[in-house]
């Protein structure tokens, strides 16, 4: 009797974990892991801008912002957050498209690098893609930090748009700014984050010990 | 299929009761300046076939001393310069060359096609003649945003049916003549109505030319009442729409598409039943909504020949021709049309060909249909008063205007002459709506912080199977009120719906499977999306 409740616990773990793992059934996204090397910007003042601007106003998406690493120095303890932006680094941002314009600021101290992921749900109804953009901002909160080939002219570091297929519409734009450089890498739809690993390795091992159980037994 | 015409009990009308269809209006609807054309130009040939077929220049700037006076004549020349039977007028988009057809050139085996650079108006010159292969019987010409024309060719090679529609490219060069398998049902093509917004080409089955002449196995009527539904793109019939009862044809001389109507609906005129009728060209419908009939004295036909409808769709103009008048009805409801206005033309008349100037306020007519007295001859006596009536048009009334008097008995050096296509200029260009053939991709907004403008990359592709003239200009139509389009080159102004932003992409021509990117720049200080659906117009002028 214990045996089944255990294996029925068990199994429930396997199937969360799966779908944990893989992400909910039926909901593609995007992610993107990003690399910027900063160093030609180390110890300026700046912002940096997590942009999502709804195109559609029908279908809401979300993009969240994880795994965000600086040598950086953030400043203040909380994020500016605009229309459907929620979160502070360097803990997780949450950004939904609920307004028209939904932005995530935070102010700090340019370092040599900065790294976050970004996944974004890819929900599209046709016209005018969402859009998630991010920027490199100088002291003024106005002006970029550094030109970029943005085509439009507002120097983003990168543009991602919601176009209903996996992986988005990703275009990553590049700098002539000194030591500055950017790396925005589009992973399967279904990369783990680092704590999903474990949520994926829990249930392997329990899996495991349950068969070596049932060994001893017999 | 054969049927007969009554013959109209009437003086002008004496001889031959079947009467072959002539005349067609331009169907692309171009939108055009205010009060520009101070020229007119009419297609004629002498009426004892004497002296050459000729343009006449005629003086049509209403502020003028010689308004309404002729003010010299453009003769052909060489080898093709009689015998045409002059008919039908079409204008380039650009505004600067005119295509002149010859009816019946097919009974001396000459050009059929005179091409005019008019880009001086009152001084004509000639381009070039042609004499298309598979096609005769020319009848009326439609313009391509692009440049060159579609015309209609109510016969094949030797004039019977089945016709074809033929295709000029923007050099009036010869492309080819359509469809590439005619249907064998009675395919003679008259009527001409061009959406190329919608990738949809109208043509209308009239009568069987040959089958008029006096030639074995003719000196009768056969006559159509058919409306072919157009893949403009691929020039392909995809539909084929019976109007009338299929005993006794309805005679759809003229075909035209209903601007602005969402259900893509045009109206034609049986000239021998006498009724409108309304087409679905999206159901394969033809319902009759109105008859003419009671526009003539009892007993006599009323013959609605040509149609004409304002850009903005809600008034059809009709050559009544045997009473000699024109009508102006309400076609707001296309399903109930209302009578509006009848001009009488006086006891002689017989108007056919008709023609709006730019504003709309004033519309020509030409008072001649056909007699078929070349050689060989044929049962189409349908004479008129030979003279150019000039309507003042109002919103829902019309009158004759009596300082416009040009007679061609009376005006020509020549003799008496017979009038019959005709067209004012100068003519603005215009631009044309080719979003059917171009897809419009949008990307994602986002926010230049320098101009405090969400910005937005646009890629236009050319999806058709002909390039596309420039400059291209992409129109937003219903934008969201809350948002502006911060970097417009301008506002439209010759097009419907006016007033709506729009910004040129594309300065030159976009080839076939190619594509152009632009950025459009917008403000918006709400929280509110940015919304508008597109337009894309192409060619020179306003836009």
């Amino acid at each position: 009797m214990r045996l089944l409740a255990f294996r029925s616990l068990l199994g429930s773990t396997v199937a969360v974990a799966a779908v944990l793992a893989l992400g909910a059934p039926g909901r593609a996204q995007s992610v993107f892991d990003v690399t910027l090397n900063t160093t030609g910007l180390s110890g300026i003042s700046g912002y940096l801008a997590f942009d999502f601007v709804d195109g559609d106003g029908v279908n809401d998406n979300t993009v969240s912002i994880t795994s965000f690493l600086t040598d950086g120095a953030l400043a203040g303890t909380t994020n500016s957050n605009t229309g459907g932006a929620g979160g502070d680094l360097p803990g997780d941002l949450s950004i939904t498209d609920g307004s028209f314009f939904n932005e995530s600021l935070r102010g700090l101290t340019y370092g040599t690098s900065l790294s976050f992921r970004v996944t974004m749900s890819e929900a599209f109804a046709g016209g005018t893609p969402d859009q998630f953009s991010f920027f490199l901002l100088d002291a003024s909160g106005i002006n970029t930090a550094v030109a970029t080939s943005d085509p439009a002219g507002a120097n983003s570091v990168f543009i991602v748009d919601v176009t209903g297929t996996p992986g988005g519409n990703l275009q990553a734009f590049t700098t002539t700014a000194p030591d500055v450089s950017f790396q925005v890498a589009q992973l399967p739809s279904n990369a783990p984050e680092p704590g999903t690993l474990g949520l994926i390795g829990l249930p392997l091992v329990g899996w495991f010990l349950a068969k070596r159980t049932r060994r001893i037994r017999r | 299929m054969r049927a007969t015409l009554q013959r109209a009990p009437i003086r002008r009308r004496p001889v031959g009761g079947a009467l072959l269809a002539s005349g067609l209006l331009l169907s692309v609807t171009p939108a055009f300046a205010v009060n520009t054309e101070t020229t007119l130009l009419v297609w004629a040939s002498d009426a004892a076939h004497k002296a050459p077929d000729f343009l006449t220049v005629i003086d049509f700037d209403s502020g003028s001393p010689t308004y309404g006076k002729v003010l010299r004549t453009v003769p052909l020349t060489g080898p093709n310069a009689f015998g045409n039977e002059p008919h039908h007028v079409g204008i380039s988009n650009d505004g600067r060359t005119v295509a002149l057809g010859g009816l019946l050139s097919l009974l001396k085996g000459q050009d059929q096609v005179f091409f005019y650079d008019v880009t001086d108006p009152r001084n004509p010159a000639f381009l070039r003649s042609s004499n298309p292969p598979q096609a005769s019987i020319t009848d009326e010409f439609a313009a391509f945003s692009s440049g060159g024309f579609l015309v209609t060719f109510m016969g094949g090679a030797n004039g019977a049916h089945p016709g074809r529609v033929v295709e000029y490219d923007a050099n009036s060069n010869f492309v080819k003549a359509w469809p590439a398998n005619p249907p064998l049902d009675g395919f003679n093509p008259h009527g001409l109505s061009v959406d190329e917004a919608h990738n949809l080409m109208l043509t209308s089955d009239f009568i069987c030319p040959a089958h008029t002449l006096l030639i074995p196995g003719g000196g009768g009527v056969m006559m159509r009442g058919c409306i072919r539904v157009w893949d403009l793109a691929h020039r392909s019939v995809t539909r084929s729409i019976t109007v009338g009862a299929p005993a006794q044809p309805a005679g759809t001389m003229d075909v035209q598409l209903i601007p602005n109507d969402p259900q893509l609906r045009a109206l034609t005129a049986g000239m021998a039943d006498g009724k409108l009728y309304l087409i679905d060209t999206q159901k394969g419908t033809a319902k009759a909504v109105f008859d003419f009939s009671a526009l003539a004295a009892a007993g006599t036909p009323a013959m609605p020949q040509l149609l004409r409808v304002n850009k903005q769709g809600t008034r059809l103009f009709v050559t009544v021709n045997v009473p000699g008048k024109v009508a102006m009805l309400d076609i707001s409801s296309p399903e109930q049309p209302k009578l509006l206005s009848v001009v009488e033309l006086g006891p002689s008349a017989g108007p056919h060909y008709l023609r709006l100037s730019q504003d709309e306020k004033r519309l020509i007519v030409s008072d001649y249909f056909l007699v078929e007295d070349l050689a060989p001859a044929g049962v189409v006596n349908a004479d008129g008063d030979h003279k150019i009536h000039v309507i003042n048009v109002q919103d829902s009334s019309m009158d004759l205007d009596a300082r416009f008097d040009v007679d061609f008995n009376r005006d020509i050096s020549t003799g008496p002459a017979r009038p019959h296509g005709l067209v004012p200029l100068p003519i603005a260009p215009v631009p044309t709506d080719v979003s059917f053939q171009v897809r419009v991709t949008r990307g994602g907004l986002r926010l230049d912080r320098t101009t405090g403008r969400f910005v937005q990359s646009v890629t236009l592709t050319n999806t058709g199977i002909s390039p596309i003239a420039g400059p291209i200009s992409l129109v937003l139509d219903s934008l969201s009120p809350n948002a502006t389009l911060a970097n417009q080159t301008g506002l439209t102004s010759a097009t419907l719906p006016a007033g709506h932003a729009y910004r040129v992409v594309q300065p030159g021509v976009l080839p076939v499977g190619t594509s152009v990117s632009g950025t459009l720049e917008f403000t918006n200080s709400t929280q509110a999306a940015i919304t508008y659906t597109t337009r894309v117009l192409t060619g020179p002028g306003d836009r």
